[in-house]
């Protein structure tokens, strides 16, 4: 579903990718790990088509995210570090108002307000303004929109990043939820220990290359630590 | 997407922030208040006007009990230029140019228009500024445009909101186009009205002038919403996008239109009043001492039989004669200011500031080339007094009574309505100058497609 295809990033003389291939196939997620600057962010930036690479690919469904954007929007959806959402809206008006620019043509409030509820919003948030809600709250309307939007792939940046353990533990179920209905995720992370929970397969990533590919099912959140840090100790 | 959906849910939005309805309702207060301005000034000037108009009837009466005593007598006529049925729209340069003149058959052209404009020089009238319906549609309603819509975009950069937007399958282009039509629609329509509503009662009666002033405000309107879509697509953040919008204001409406009357006094300044005045009163001084000479050399005519002295055919040819002399001198300083004016007039269609105060004006009938019409009417009506005289001595028979009550009165004559070639004008440039805007915006969009 998901694939870089030797994926090359330069800014001037800075290579921010160099040559990053991987995989993501539907019901699997791909937790891309490490430093700030490794090129994390990056990667998803060229699937969402926000980028250009210098050289190489990153597909989704076999459609190019340079050449075909539109149709690759159409398919994935990104969840940032925080879901910045209209804050004047309530989360109920916020989830139609995306749900209407990404083209889902079934939103009927019954639709709509059953994948809030299966986001896990609490049903007296649904028209409260979004103003008024915790980042957990503003994930939760984001993975809603995935439910609605039907995404087949997930792109998440950090998505956890500054919520309390119950609520990251939460965003995870969640996601595990969404992998076992066949969606393709790639989650760039830091932390380690959620990673290998809930990941089928685990990019480290240094300097801008994908040093090693780890299958999440073998191996021990201790080995993950111990090669993270050896990675992370590699000269560029 | 549909673009009511969009632009629906930008509506909502607009209006829980607050600030559009407050902003409406300071436009009231400040369109309410320049209405009544403009309308204090158009009730000033018809007193003004009825007092002229007495003066003028009682000079008449008077002089009637010479009519028979001389060969003609042909009082002084005071014509005036009435308030346009927009005046109260905007007083534009109703202050700056002659409102009424003093026709004397006899009298020297320089000074038909020279008992001029009664509070031009009026420090009460100085001191309050002219803050009529124009200003707040020149001035203020850019303002009230830019701060509902200088944000179009930079505020969801700035929250990472147009990261999920961009993440959609929409046109970054077509989202934000509908998003300023929205916005734009949701702060010109109620603006309008109200423009048009102050306008109305303030006494602006004409069907046609209020068509042309709402296509006015439209379009000036529309040129401010294409600039803040320039905005949109320049500014990564809010204070970003405010700077800009507050610096463009500054240029297209008090800066460049400053800058540009400069730059114009510079190539072709205009024609110094003062020493006009003074080449006038030193030729005619020459003139005179000329004619007396000539006179007193002259030998003089052999009693004729005619009715009328030969003293006044004399003073009548002298007259004719001297205003022939001044002609040129007259003409140069005429040709100058119009050279002066001709450069500003064209030079306006590449202001768009400008150009809308110059469309206001002409709607209301405050602009420099209706008063420039009534000069020219007034130096008509002028040359058909002198001509009357000129009548009565070459019948050589005096005046009769009949004959003086029948003396034609002036009447301004509006040559066309409101929908003139200068407003029409005005309202291309507009276009112009907006579709240029666009055309640059055009050429930015590509940033508007990363968040």
């Amino acid at each position: 579903m998901l694939s870089a295809k030797s994926l090359v990033m330069e800014h001037g003389a800075h290579r921010a990718l160099d040559d990053v291939s991987f995989e993501v196939r539907p019901g699997e997620i791909f937790c891309l790990l490490g430093a700030n600057g490794a090129g994390k962010s990056t990667t998803i930036k060229l699937f969402l088509g926000f980028l250009k690479p210098t050289s190489g690919a990153a597909e989704v469904d076999g459609l190019s995210a340079q050449q075909r954007p539109q149709e690759v929007r159409r398919r994935l959806l990104y969840i940032p570090e925080t879901v910045a959402l209209y804050d004047e809206l309530t989360g109920y008006e916020n989830l139609d108002y995306f749900a209407r620019l990404a083209g889902v043509e079934e939103r009927s409030p019954a639709r709509l307000k059953d994948a809030l509820r299966s986001a896990g919003l609490a049903t007296d948030a649904f028209g409260r303004r979004v103003g008024l809600y915790s980042k957990g709250m503003r994930q939760k309307v984001g993975i809603a929109l995935a439910i609605v939007k039907e995404a087949k792939a997930l792109l998440l940046d950090e998505p956890t990043s500054g919520l309390d353990p119950a609520a990251s533990a939460e965003f995870h179920e969640l996601i595990v939820r969404q992998r076992d209905s066949g969606t393709a995720i790639l989650m760039a992370t830091h932390d380690l220990f959620r990673a290998r929970e809930v990941a089928t397969t685990i990019g480290l990533m240094q300097a801008g290359r994908l040093r090693r590919t780890l299958d999440a099912s073998a191996i021990t959140a201790n080995d993950l630590e111990n090669l993270y840090l050896e990675e992370m100790s590699r000269s560029a | 997407m549909s673009v009511a959906s969009i632009a629906r849910y930008e509506i909502r939005r607009l209006l829980r922030d607050r600030a559009l309805p407050v902003l409406l309702v300071l436009l009231l207060g400040l369109g309410a208040y320049a209405a009544w301005n403009g309308r204090a000034w158009v009730d000033q000037r018809e007193a003004a006007i009825a007092l002229i108009k007495q003066e003028e009837q009682q000079t008449k009466e008077r002089s009637r009990a010479f009519v028979g005593k001389a060969p003609s007598v042909l009082p002084r006529a005071q014509p005036v230029l009435p308030p346009g049925a927009m005046a109260a729209l905007s007083i534009g340069q109703a202050d700056a140019y002659p409102y009424t003149a003093d026709v004397v058959a006899l009298g020297d052209p320089t000074q038909l228009l020279k008992h001029v404009w009664a509070d031009i020089g009026n420090p009460a009238a100085r001191a309050a500024g002219r803050f009529d319906l124009a200003f707040v549609i020149v001035f203020l309603l850019p303002l009230v445009i830019l701060v509902v819509t200088h944000d179009l975009w930079s505020r969801e950069r700035e929250r990472g909101i147009a990261a999920l937007v961009l993440s959609q399958p929409v046109s970054a282009t077509r989202l934000l186009v509908v998003k300023l039509l929205a916005r734009g629609l949701a702060v010109l329509l109620p603006a309008l009205a109200i423009i048009l509503a102050v306008a109305i009662g303030a006494g602006a009666h004409s069907p046609a002038g209020l068509a042309v002033l709402a296509l006015t405000v439209l379009l000036y309107g529309a040129f401010w919403l294409a600039l803040a879509l320039l905005i949109g697509c320049l500014a990564r953040r809010t204070t970003e996008a405010a700077i800009a919008a507050g610096a463009l204001w500054l240029l297209i409406v008090v800066m460049a239109p400053s800058l540009t009357l400069a730059t114009v006094n510079l190539i072709a300044p205009p024609p110094s009043q003062m020493q006009f005045a003074t080449e006038v009163k030193a030729m005619q001084s020459d003139i005179a001492k000329r004619q007396q000479r000539e006179h007193a050399n002259s030998v003089p005519l052999a009693s004729s039989s005619s009715l009328i002295p030969d003293t006044v055919r004399q003073a009548y040819a002298d007259r004719v004669a001297a205003d022939r002399e001044l002609a040129h001198l007259i003409a140069s300083h005429a040709q100058a200011e119009a050279a002066h004016r001709q450069l500003l007039d064209r030079l306006r269609l590449l202001l768009p500031a400008v150009a809308t105060q110059d469309a206001l004006d002409r709607i209301a009938g405050s602009d420099a080339d209706r008063a420039l019409d009534f000069q020219h009417q007034v130096h008509t009506f002028w040359q058909a007094r002198r001509l009357l005289h000129k009548a009565y001595l070459d019948r050589d028979a005096p005046q009769t009574l009949e004959e003086y009550d029948a003396l034609p009165r002036f009447q301004y004559r509006e040559h066309v309505g409101v929908v003139r070639s200068g407003v029409l004008a005005d309202l291309a440039a507009l276009i112009i100058a907006t579709l240029l805007v666009l055309l640059a915006a055009g050429a930015l969009r590509s940033r508007l497609a990363t968040p």
